[in-house]
């Protein structure tokens, strides 16, 4: 069993790094690439804490995120044209 | 982001994992490699970083980087994993959560599915004219 802290620093490090790539980046795809990344990392956390917890509602959580991301997507890309 | 998969299947959450493997896997992978083929992504352009601008967000990193070991130094208590809810399987138990207590968020975000597509339409219209 891994333990529940390595999970949230693997989390930490992927939010960190789509942070940075979002600010210093200049490239339109790039930068909603980090995005993606950030949502993960987040996802991540979620099904983390919901596991710890033993509550579904993070799991719960993590599929509004990806719809609502889903949501956002062609918006992004009709910009980026 | 198949790594993600693999992590949640660790965790137990079986139907956010194959969420995740459907979701980008298939579609968004698919979809970014169709909007650089499209966008002929150039190489990016370099800007110079102004020095003024530099001296304060390197504080500011420090700080910030200060703030957050500080609070992980703080934290003696770990958290512990819960032990396992055996009575319910995870993907039913999610299903039950969607449709009982989160059924309004659930038809909020299929309304919310709806106006993307009617702006992903406009948006394509607009390009053509």
């Amino acid at each position: 069993m891994v333990p529940t802290n390595y999970y949230l620093i693997l989390s930490a490090i992927l939010f960190g790094l789509g942070v940075f790539a979002f600010i210093f980046k200049r490239n339109v795809i790039t930068i909603f690439m980090s995005i993606e990344l950030m949502l993960n990392a987040v996802n991540l956390a979620l099904v983390t804490f919901s596991q710890a917890l033993g509550k579904l509602d993070g799991q719960v959580f993590v599929l509004f995120v990806i719809v609502v991301a889903a949501a956002k997507r062609p918006w992004d890309w009709g910009l980026s044209f | 982001m198949v790594a993600l998969a693999g992590l949640y299947l660790l965790l137990g959450a079986e139907f956010v994992a194959a969420v995740q493997i459907i979701v980008y896997g298939g579609a968004i992978m698919v979809l970014f490699v169709f909007v650089i083929m499209l966008l002929n992504a150039g190489v990016e352009e370099r800007t110079s970083i102004s020095k003024m601008a530099g001296a304060p967000g390197l504080l500011l990193v420090v700080a910030l980087a200060g703030f957050v070991a500080a609070t992980i130094a703080k934290s003696t208590e770990s958290v512990q994993a819960a032990p396992q809810t055996g009575e319910i399987a995870s993907t039913m138990g999610i299903s039950n959560m969607l449709f009982k207590e989160f059924v309004y968020p659930f038809e909020l975000t299929s309304f919310l599915i709806l106006v993307a597509v009617l702006g992903a339409i406009v948006l394509a219209q607009r390009e053509k004219s």
